[in-house]
């Protein structure tokens, strides 16, 4: 049952970044620092490590997309991992 | 090709249009089940304790007009720097409260605002207080029983009145009402016991409001019922409380009914534990009452006071009322929303460079200003790395010519580059998203301060939190002809669109065919959809499209390197 919750808020969530990823992002002309994108990121983390574990996971990943070194900003390839697997 | 954009351009701005008058015009409909999930109401703490009396229960068939009712009775009037009004002797109830600094319409000779109106009139809305028996073995004053002036003559800061009612049975209660110099009346109201018989009364206050008014029906802004127990904010729509009553238990808080600018409101004294009720019965209700009785021993007298708010919410005024009169999360009265902590901060930004400078509009573009330069660094950080762009660039145009078929190798490979290079151009995403909510925040203080109302700009711009007035349509004034609302597509609209799209076309197309169209006609959408904004609102946009572009100009000036 949680499971089914999970998965649903992790697909209206992931809908939703599709669809910002579709209609807004061109807008800010591919800013994102990372590869995979913050909101490939996001959707990638949801599905690995469940809604409320992948929102964590997501929301700090764009806390890490910025140019400010000594805030935490960083650039470059940082992909999903999962340890566990 | 181009007729299909046009028919696609007329079925999206169509859909938007029916969608905006169906959603945001008359979201009434809608929003009738949303607070129903909210939970239920709690339990009622002491059973004995009596109910605020539900005073106005007789529906008068016939009213009268305004003017005829204030003749009805005679009355004491009331006068400070910001009110004008009286009181009814008869019931001893406000129910005559003029707001003579604010207009209804932008013509100054247009009326003033009136807050409450008489009991018999259409639109009935006053604020009573009295007391309430557990046993009704005594009498007690209501809504008819006439009151004496005992002392002073008018209610001005200066001087306070105090009216009185004798029982015949032996109890004379009276009534202390003072006011100050904006909008705060306080009450004392003490009872004098000649009898041998130690009495028991409940004190309590109610606002009532016969008619729902014409709100402005928006999901971002609540009008209805309002109050805070204990520091938590309770709202309710109009709708939810014909449906079921609401009730709340607390020590400290302020209830009360709020339009979008003006707030009647009652707060019972800090430290007495009172219950609150919000309900309907032929006219909405707002009402706490004091659950520990207020005891009077024979031949001696007691008193209980409150406060009541009866005014404009003004930001200082409000808050200066949180804080001196220690009035419990009093400054909740103004709906900041979910972003409260970025709201008003900047609302105080504004305010401040507001005063120094005389005109609202200047201190938004100001404001706008101040933003872009905070986000300038941050989006731009490699000012530093900018020279070393420079030289890079031979190494970036041979990776661009390298993976020229395949973006994504192509991105990846730029990213290395900088990587090692220790240089980049890109903002991240951190920066962009940061906006969002100071956009919304800018949206939501235009739309509900008091100080954005009738705030002009330059030109036709007479009121920044109303939507530009002109239209396209009329060729902006020069046909004699009132476009339906959702024609009115004025001067800034269209230049937020122009900016907009000028800002596009200096970033490169999306790969996606569909996604370009889509973004094509985003400039054209958003045009329609601003045009009903608060005219700040679409002013804002439009600085910060020009600051984009200027900024986006700036650098790739100095790089030469399209951003990829």
């Amino acid at each position: 049952m949680i499971k089914k919750i999970d998965n649903f808020f992790s697909f209206i969530l992931t809908k939703v970044i599709k669809i910002y990823k579709f209609l807004l992002s061109p807008f800010f002309h591919n800013a994102c620092h990372y590869d995979p994108t913050c909101s490939e990121y996001f959707i990638q983390s949801l599905k690995e490590f469940g809604f409320i574990k992948g929102c964590f996971k997501g929301i700090l990943r764009i806390l890490r997309c910025h140019p400010i070194k000594f805030l935490g900003g960083g650039f470059g390839y940082d992909p999903v991992v999962n340890k566990k697997k | 090709m181009e007729n299909r954009n046009v028919i696609i351009a007329v079925i999206l701005s169509t859909a938007i249009l029916i969608g905006w008058s169906m959603f945001v015009e008359n979201p009434n409909e809608i929003n009738k089940n949303k607070f129903d999930t909210q939970t239920k109401t709690e339990v009622q703490t002491n059973i004995q304790k009596p109910d605020a009396p539900q005073t106005t229960k007789a529906n008068p068939t016939k009213t009268i007009s305004r003017s005829e009712a204030l003749k009805e009775s005679d009355r004491v009037l009331i006068e400070n720097s910001n009110l004008s009004g009286s009181i009814s002797l008869k019931g001893a109830l406000i129910d005559d409260i003029v707001l003579k600094n604010y207009r209804e319409t932008l013509d100054k000779n247009s009326k003033p605002i009136i807050l409450l109106n008489p009991k018999k009139t259409d639109d009935a809305y006053f604020v009573e207080s009295g007391w309430a028996t557990a046993k009704s073995d005594i009498k007690v004053p209501d809504n008819n029983s006439v009151w004496q002036i005992k002392e002073g003559k008018k209610l001005t800061p200066n001087s306070p009145i105090t009216l009185e009612w004798n029982n015949r049975e032996g109890i004379i209660f009276s009534k202390k009402i003072e006011i100050d110099d904006k909008y705060l009346f306080k009450i004392t109201e003490t009872i004098r016991n000649e009898k041998n018989k130690t009495t028991e009364l409940f004190h309590y206050s109610q606002v009532t409001r016969n008619s729902k008014p014409h709100t402005d029906a928006f999901y971002i802004l609540h009008e209805g019922l309002i109050g805070v127990t204990d520091k938590n904010l309770k709202e309710e729509t109009y709708a939810t409380i014909e449906k079921e009553k609401k009730t709340y238990t607390g020590k400290s808080g302020w209830f009360g009914i709020t339009d979008k600018y003006w707030m009647s409101a009652i707060i019972p004294e800090n430290g007495k534990s009172f219950k609150a009720e919000y309900s309907f019965a032929n006219a909405y209700k707002a009402n706490f009452i004091i659950l520990e009785p207020t005891v009077t021993s024979p031949q001696k007298s007691a008193s209980s006071s409150f406060k009541i708010f009866l005014g404009a919410k003004e930001v200082h005024t409000v808050d200066g009322y949180a804080e001196k009169e220690k009035i419990d999360r009093f400054d909740l009265a103004i709906d900041w929303g979910w972003f409260y902590f970025i709201t008003k901060p900047l609302f105080f930004v504004i305010d401040y460079i507001f005063k120094l400078i005389g005109n609202f509009g200047i201190a938004i573009i100001i404001l706008t200003v101040i933003v872009r330069i905070i986000f300038f660094p941050l989006s731009n950080y490699s000012f530093k790395s900018m020279a070393k762009m420079k030289v890079l660039q031979p190494e970036m145009l041979r990776i661009k010519e390298l993976y020229k078929d395949d973006v994504k190798r192509t991105q990846q490979e730029m990213m290395a580059l900088y990587k090692r290079e220790k240089v980049n151009p890109l903002s991240g995403c951190l920066p962009i998203l940061i906006q969002i909510p100071i956009f919304f925040a800018v949206y939501k203080m235009l739309f509900v301060t008091l100080e954005m109302r009738h705030a002009p700009f330059f030109g036709w711009i007479k009121d920044l939190s109303a939507a530009d007035p002109t239209t396209i349509f009329n060729l902006f004034g020069l046909i004699p002809w009132n476009p339906p609302s959702f024609l009115m597509i004025g001067v800034w609209p269209i230049l937020m669109g122009i900016t907009m799209y000028l800002q596009q076309k200096l970033n490169p197309t999306p790969p996606d065919p569909i996604q370009a169209k889509i973004f094509a006609f985003f400039p054209l959408i958003l045009t329609v959809m601003l045009a009903t904004f608060p005219s700040g609102l679409v002013v804002y946009w439009t600085v910060s499209n020009v600051l984009t572009m200027a900024q986006q100009y700036y650098i790739m000036r100095k790089t030469t390197v399209k951003t990829v």
